[in-house]
Order: structure tokens, then sequence, then C-alpha cells
């Protein structure tokens, strides 16, 4: 066990991955000798060498294209966007090539790729460096959403990810990337995929969120303890496919919820999680599934203004209050 | 809106029915569902259910009062509505159910889930959550106010092993602690042991029925009773030549049972003082034969009557008495199925006893118990030979029937068994 940034943890996943199965490879911008934009690659090259690490243009159509072909010819790539919110130059790749290929080949070709997106806000980086897209993968038929918390989840989950046979789309949430914590040292602990975490119990009311979230709604619950509120918070850690298990047995227990997202609340997965609980739960509500995330409109770049906009502390304390009635 | 519950019409020619038990009084609320009160008619009887929830405005009728069907037995309604008896009524017939849109009440699904388990109706209940809204907690609220109402027996149990009645969750309607609840909570707690040799359970409403019956039967009818064996040699040796040609025909088997039923139709329609019924004043004559044939049911005993055995084949007997037993155990009967007979077949042949005496179903005039065929040493001529022996025990109304004729009787249904192929054609 040693204590490690959420960072480091993912670049140790993909170090020990690559020391086991030679058929993994890392493409982005800037990974070789710089450790792309977050240093999340730091050393990898030097370890591994240029054929293994490997360099690309800012050209995420490309780059995309040629992992997917890589990874359906024995391949397993492990690909970096610098920002997760050029993954709209890539989607194409994503949704109609590699997210089809297992089906449009009867099953003869796999694509065992990881799409790695650094996202999220709180970073002042304006609307074109500060979204996050789960929600269009998540609906994508073919591929598996994963968005850690933690930097222990986020190594086993990438181990995970990059064990999976078939496209994986991974969300590091930028905030996350200093955060340390605890990881274990063993190359063989992972995290299994579609698997949610309660990371706190509580009896009245439940939390269901995921990525940076999961800090805001652990901090909200902090301050409702003091008022005599206990929440429990599920990280769905997987977005899909999703535990739902795990959270209708916490909805069962407190018979109130709040859907937590950082994003736009429109069509998202805070609005999946309340269908799911209003459709298999319903005896248990005692209160209107309640969703919390963005209003729809882009991440302002004054951090003021981008504060206001995403979900804070005091907002899922309210909300939380409001469910408590 | 104060609602009847109205006396209900259980077989195509019941008119009415008579108020037997009160589960509830005045003043006490009901939830819809809850057994409200016991009815009874000839044989049959029943417990009516509330239609819907709320208060028992006022009870119209006392046990042992009979009420047309469709009439009201009593009205529910909200806690101290007035009530104009006779509007109310008016109102229920031009507006059949449904007529008036209920007022929404808003409860949570989770809230809803709770009363329905707790037996409360949540129209009952003052909602506390945003906009009124029932919450959980008022309906746990409720129930913590309304905790500890308990049956009367749950009272003297929890008494006896000196249980609290509140710290106990209650199952039945609205909450109530059952006895069954003190059992279960004396189980999980480890003391169930005294439980174990004697265990209290209510009498069903069909056993309360057979007890009233044959108490005022024994108590009220003088019984007379004779008994005889027949030799039934003959009828065995018939019987298995008939066997195939039964199943062929009807499906079922025939049995010596059918054979019996139909001596006792033939017999009866040669003894018309016999085939008749009384109510201790008049004494009903019948042209016909219904012959009542006891069926044993899990919870007790049911006796459907063949109408016009007496104009009826073994085989057609054998048939009829196949399905309605059938119907028996399936709680199928109507009614009318099992009203009219003036005698009555009991037949324990099955058991391996004897014989037995059985006890008349009133208004008939008599029942005719039959045991098991056994292999006995009798005289023939002046030889002792094993022959198959079934024994014949008949009760008879002596209001109505003397001994002489019941011998008479009980001679012909010897004599007819012992040459049963008579019966056949």
């Amino acid at each position: 066990m040693s204590i490690m940034s959420y960072s480091k943890a993912l670049g140790a996943a993909m170090a020990e991955e690559m020391r086991r199965d030679d058929k993994v490879v890392c493409i982005g911008i800037d990974l070789q000798y710089y450790g792309g934009a977050f240093g999340v690659t730091q050393g990898l090259c030097e370890e591994f060498g240029e054929d293994r690490v490997v360099n690309m243009p800012i050209a995420e159509a490309g780059y995309t294209g040629l992992a997917v072909g890589a990874a359906a010819t024995g391949l397993r790539p492990v690909v970096e966007l610098q920002f997760g919110d050029w993954v709209t130059i890539a989607s194409d790749q994503l949704v109609n090539q590699a997210a089809n290929m297992r089906y449009m080949s009867g099953g003869a070709l796999s694509v065992p790729m990881v799409m790695r997106l650094p996202c999220g806000g709180f970073g002042a980086a304006a609307a074109q460096h500060s979204h996050m897209f789960e929600s269009w993968f998540a609906f994508v038929a073919g591929l598996k959403v994963m968005c850690p918390s933690t930097p222990e989840e986020a190594k086993g989950m990438l181990k995970t990810a990059i064990r999976e046979n078939d496209p994986i789309i991974f969300l590091e949430h930028r905030q996350c990337y200093e955060m340390k914590g605890e990881v274990t040292e063993d190359p063989e602990f992972t995290v299994p995929i579609g698997k949610a975490a309660v990371k706190r119990e509580g009896k009245d009311v439940t939390i269901v969120t995921y990525s940076y979230m999961v800090h805001f709604a652990l901090e909200a619950a902090k301050i409702l303890e003091q008022e005599g509120i206990d929440t429990e918070v599920v990280d769905l850690r997987t977005i899909k496919p999703m535990d739902t298990e795990t959270v209708l047995n916490s909805v069962k227990k407190t018979h109130r919820v709040l859907c937590l997202q950082e994003t736009w609340l429109t069509c998202g997965v805070a609005g999946e999680v309340a269908a799911v609980i209003a459709d298999l739960a319903f005896d248990y509500l005692d209160a209107p599934v309640k969703r919390m995330g963005s209003p729809d409109c882009p991440a302002p770049f004054s951090p003021d203004l981008e504060t206001y906009v995403l979900p804070s502390v005091n907002g899922i304390v309210q909300a939380v209050r409001e469910l408590m009635e | 809106m104060a609602e009847a519950i109205n006396m209900p019409k259980l077989g195509l020619q019941m008119t009415s029915g008579t108020i037997t038990t009160w589960y509830v009084k005045e003043g006490d609320l009901v939830a819809k569902g809850d057994p409200v009160f016991a009815i009874e008619t000839d044989k049959l009887s029943s417990d009516v259910e509330a239609t819907s929830g709320g208060t028992i405005l006022r009870i119209l009728a006392q046990p042992g009062e009979t009420v047309e069907i469709t009439k009201p037995c009593c009205y529910v309604g909200e806690a101290g509505e007035t009530l104009d008896a006779e509007a109310v009524e008016e109102v229920s017939e031009e507006m059949p159910a449904g007529g008036e849109p209920a007022k929404r009440v808003f409860c949570t699904p989770y809230g809803r889930k709770l009363a329905r388990e707790y037996g409360i109706s949540v129209e009952e209940l003052k909602g506390t959550g945003p906009g009124g809204r029932i919450v959980a907690a008022d309906v746990e609220a409720w129930r913590v106010s309304n905790q500890g109402q308990a049956t009367h027996r749950a009272r003297k149990l929890a008494q006896d092993y000196q249980i609290e009645l509140p710290s106990v969750p209650g199952s039945g309607p609205r909450g109530r602690i059952q006895s069954e609840d003190i059992q279960r909570s004396l189980a999980e707690s480890g003391r169930g042991d005294k439980e174990e040799e004697t265990v209290v359970k209510d009498m069903s409403s069909m056993r309360k029925t057979i007890g009233r019956r044959l108490s005022e039967s024994k108590q009220t009818i003088p019984h007379v009773y004779f008994k005889d064996e027949a030799d039934m040699t003959s009828l065995m040796n018939v019987r298995s030549k008939f066997q195939e040609a039964a199943v062929g025909r009807n499906g079922n088997k025939l049995s010596v049972n059918d054979i019996v039923l139909k001596a006792a139709a033939v017999a009866l329609s040669e003894f018309e003082e016999l085939n008749a019924q009384t109510d201790g004043a008049t004494i009903t004559y019948f042209k016909h034969v219904n012959l009542g044939v006891a069926v044993s049911v899990p919870d007790g005993l049911v006796v459907p009557v063949i109408r016009r055995a007496d104009e009826k084949s073994v085989a057609d007997i054998s048939r009829e008495a196949y399905l309605l037993a059938k119907k028996a155990r399936s709680k199928k009967l109507m009614p009318e199925e099992i009203t009219g007979g003036t005698f009555t077949i009991s037949n324990l042949g099955s058991s391996g006893l004897e014989c037995f005496q059985a006890i008349i179903n009133p208004p008939e005039s008599g029942i005719l118990a039959v045991g098991s065929i056994r292999r006995k040493p009798v005289a023939v001529g002046d030889e002792i030979q094993i022959r198959p022996m079934m024994a014949l025990t008949g009760s008879f109304d002596h209001r109505l029937i003397d001994g002489a004729l019941a011998a008479r009787f009980m001679v012909r249904v010897k004599e007819l068994l012992e040459n049963p192929l008579t019966l056949f054609f």
C-alpha cells in the first residue's frame, strides 16, 4: 500500500498492464517524454520505448481510427485525448466503428481499446475544455463507460478496462488528478466493471453519483450529518453497464434519492438513474426522485460564473434538505 | 359519502341471509377487505368484507336477523358523518360504484406501501409532506398512536406470557395485534415452548356452522338407532362385473357406496313417510328422493344432494356423486346443491372402521352410517362361512318415524344390498 495521486495511479495501471501484456500500447499527444498534458504517462516511454508509447499529431479522428484498427487486429491500445471534449472529433470512429465492430463482423473481430478522456469543470478552462460526455457514450450500444473517483479505483478500473475485450470510454476528472490516496501495489488488484460502491452508509437519503461529484456528495453528507440527516453515497463507478442492484438496494433502505451529476442535466445519467428507480423501486419512494446537474449552458470561463453554474456542496445540501421535508 | 354494505347474493336461489356475527361495532374503523360480518343461509356461511375503508356508521341488523339480498346491513363512511339512512340508500341505488369521483389523496408510493402493509387506509391520514402529501412518517405516526390495539385473544395470550403489547408488531387490519403476532414474537424470542403444547385458533366459519347445526340436531331431535349387517357377497360380484362398463361410461370407478346410494334411493321411494323433512311443527313429504352424500373436505364436512335419485340409474348416481364430491373438495358447490335433501348416506368404509352412528342433518328425517366391509364368520344355513359383511347403522328422527317403520326400512335396504341385481335394472 502506498500513497499515490490519481494521475500516478493511472500511470501505474498502464505500466503494470504494459509489463504484463506486450500488446498494450499507449497512443496520444505528447505522451513520450512530456508524459501527456496531465503527466499521466510520465516514465512509460523510458521503460517501454517509442514503439509502445506513440506520439500523435493533433488529429483525434485519425489516431482514434488508427487505434480502432490496431485493436481489431490484435493490439490493446490505450488512447489519451488531451482534453475529453475533443472526443466529438473522434466519435465517428467510436460510435460507428468501435462500438459496432464485434456485431458487424459476426464476432470475428473485437476492439479491446480504452479511450482515456481527461474531462470535467472547475478549472476555468472555458467551454471547449470543461465538459463531460459520458451520457453520449453510455447511450451507444457496444460501448462501456467508466468514471473512477479515487486513486485506487482509478488504478483498478483502468487495469480492468485494458483487460476488457470491448471498447471502453474512460472518463478521468481533471480535478481528481492531484487527489492522493492509498493505492494497493498488488498488480492483480482490479475493480470489476459494472459494480458500484457505497462510499458512505446512511439510512435517511441516498445520493447516487460518480466521478468528481462523489467528493462533493461526501462533503455534503458531513454537513447534513450535523443536521441529523444520515446520507448514503453511492458511487456508480461504471456508468454502463450500470449496477442498478446497488442503487435499488440503497433506495429501498432510505426511500429518498438525489441523482447527482456534474454536467448538463437534460438527457443525462442522473435521469437514467431516476428512471430505473421509478421503474423498479416505485413502492419504496417516500419523496419524488430528485436530479441535480448543470443547467443547459456552456461552461463559463469566469471562475465565479462556472462555480455558479456547476453543482456545489451547498446546493447538494439544500437539495437533500428539500428531499427530507 | 357513506356507503352501504349489502347482503350479498351467494347463490342462484338465495333470497336472503341471516347475520350470525358482527366483527365490528359502530364507530370502528375498517379498511377495504376487512371482514365486517358473517352471514349464513340454509347451509352456507360466509364472511362479508368491507368494500371501502372508513368508519362503521350504523349497523342495521343484529345477529340472528335475516336481511334480503342487496339490502344494506350497515353503512361505512367518514367518522362524524351524519347519516340519513333513507337518503343514503336512495343515493347508493341511483349511483352505482364510481358515481362520484373520489377525492385524490396525495401519498408517496412508500407511504402507500406501508399503509397497505399495516392495513391502514391512506384516506384516514393527514399528510405532513410538501403540499400536504402523506409520507411514510405520517403512516408510521398513525401506527404508533394506534399501537397496542389487539384482539381479545391476543391480549389474553400477552397477559399469560407477560408480554407488553405495543412491543409486538400487529399484522391484523390497521396494525391490530393478533394472537399469531404474539405467538410469532414468542417463537422469535425463544419463548415458544409453551406454544407447542397448545395452539389456539379461531374456528373457521364452516366449523362454526357444522358445530351449531349438529348441536341443534343432537339437542332437539330424538335420535333412534338401528344396526344390522348386510352380506355383500353378491354385491361385490356384481360390482366387479359392472366395474369396467361404469368406467367406460363415466370415467370414474363404480364404488360400493354408489350402489348403497341406489339401494337407499329405492328403499326411500318405497317408504314415503321416511322421504320427508320436518321443522318440528310440520312434516314435508317429497315426491322424489333427494339424497344427501356426506363428503369430507379438508376443513370440515359438506353434504351435497343428488336430486331425484329414485329416477336415476346406478351409473348416473355414480357419476353425479363423483362430480359433487369433486366440487365439494374444490369448494365450488352452489347453495342449491347442498339443500333440499331428505336423507343422507355417510360412508366411512374406506377408514376400515366397522361401524359408527351418525347425527341427523336437519331438517332431514334420517341418516345411514355405512361401515367398512369385513370378512366375518357367519351362519349360512347350518354352516359357518366367511362372508364380506358391511355394518349399516340408521339414525332416525323419532318425532316422525316410529321404530317399526325404521326397522322395516333398514331390512329393505339390507335386502336390496344382498340382492343387488335388481338395482341395476
